[in-house]
């Protein structure tokens, strides 16, 4: 890609020079205009195509044994609760996503740390748990600061979720979001998800072990609103994802 | 298709139809400002920042065309 990209930008420029002097030469402003517009175009095909892809067909042979193992790890570790948005704090600068072992779950975030994957040294069984941390999806919301040029932290929920609707469309994963609000419980419409194999997966190992999209989506809420944000609900219909979830306060609540 | 091949056909379409229609080349370089300065606005957030960055500079180039352009035209209307 890299190659095609220089060879037609300097084709364009090249042509273009030709044709600008040509139009010169002949006093003719239609060769002189058409020449600019082929070195015009030519720096912007080399300046604005992207360099690095990846063929679908090789990210889904990537992607799918991560998803399988997903899947058992939910199963094996019998997993009752859904994953929990933790907005970056002391313990967990770039935050984390747990998942409780119970539904009926406790949870002290002072007891968490970047280097903990299982939380088993705790008195009470309704404080176990599988802690991600960074959570998954980091980088796309990494990129939805970097396309958009702000940092998301308390910033609002509406600029949090339109970031992530454009940077997810221009990725070409989604065909965008939809975000509704009632009674304190979010409801988010991810729109034409770009890969079938999303839809193999369970309801049940997304609202426990959602994709790095829907969780870079959630992600991006917590961190924004600065509240942990749990899944309530996921529905998957032919054209749209229904994320439902909920806000569970701010760190301080929890430590 | 992506963001970036969408504002490099408009950018196409857009200079190829300027340089056609334009009577002389510093119409058509104001118009080509003007097509870019709309892709850097409708793409603003859906583009990559390398790729804004690429296109910001693009439009600079142009502006500064443009402000030769206009003080070339003032130094006319000024001798005539």
């Amino acid at each position: 890609m890299s190659k095609i990209k220089f060879i037609t930008g300097g084709f364009l420029i090249g042509g273009g020079s030709i044709l600008a002097y040509y139009g010169g030469m002949l006093s003719n402003p239609r060769y002189i205009n058409l020449g600019i517009a082929g070195i015009f175009l030519g720096i912007v095909v080399i300046s604005l195509l992207p360099s690095k892809y990846v063929k679908y067909d090789t990210f889904e042979a990537m992607i799918k044994p991560y998803l399988n193992l997903s899947k058992n790890l939910i199963s094996n570790l019998a997993l009752e609760g859904k994953a929990i948005f933790i907005p970056p704090y002391e313990n967990l600068p770039n935050g984390g996503t747990f998942i409780p072992l119970k539904e009926d779950f406790e949870l002290s975030l002072g007891k968490l740390d970047e280097e903990m994957v299982f939380l088993t040294a705790v008195s009470s069984e309704k404080e176990m748990g599988l802690l991600i941390a960074p959570p998954l999806g980091i980088r796309l919301v990494e990129k939805f600061e970097e396309y958009s040029e702000i940092d998301l932290t308390n910033t609002e929920l509406n600029l949090a979720v339109t970031s992530a609707s454009s940077v997810l469309k221009a990725l070409n994963l989604i065909g965008g979001i939809d975000l509704e609000e009632k009674d304190g419980e979010l409801i988010l419409y991810v729109e034409n998800l770009k890969f079938p194999f999303c839809k193999e997966n369970t309801n049940e190992v997304c609202e426990k072990f959602p994709c790095p999209i829907c969780s870079s989506i959630l992600f991006s809420i917590a961190k924004s609103q600065n509240e942990l944000i749990k899944i309530e609900r996921i529905t998957k219909h032919k054209d749209y994802v229904e994320v439902r979830a909920k806000r569970l306060g701010g760190v301080e609540r929890w430590m | 298709m992506d963001v970036d091949s969408a504002i490099i056909l408009f950018l196409a379409i857009w200079a190829i139809l300027d340089a056609l229609l334009a009577p002389s080349p510093d119409i058509f370089l104001t118009i080509l400002l003007i097509g870019t300065l709309i892709a850097l606005e409708l793409g603003d957030f859906f583009m990559r920042k390398e790729s804004k960055d690429a296109l910001k500079s693009v439009a600079y180039l142009l502006l500064i065309i443009f402000a030769v352009i206009v003080i070339k035209k003032i130094a006319e209307v000024i001798q005539s």
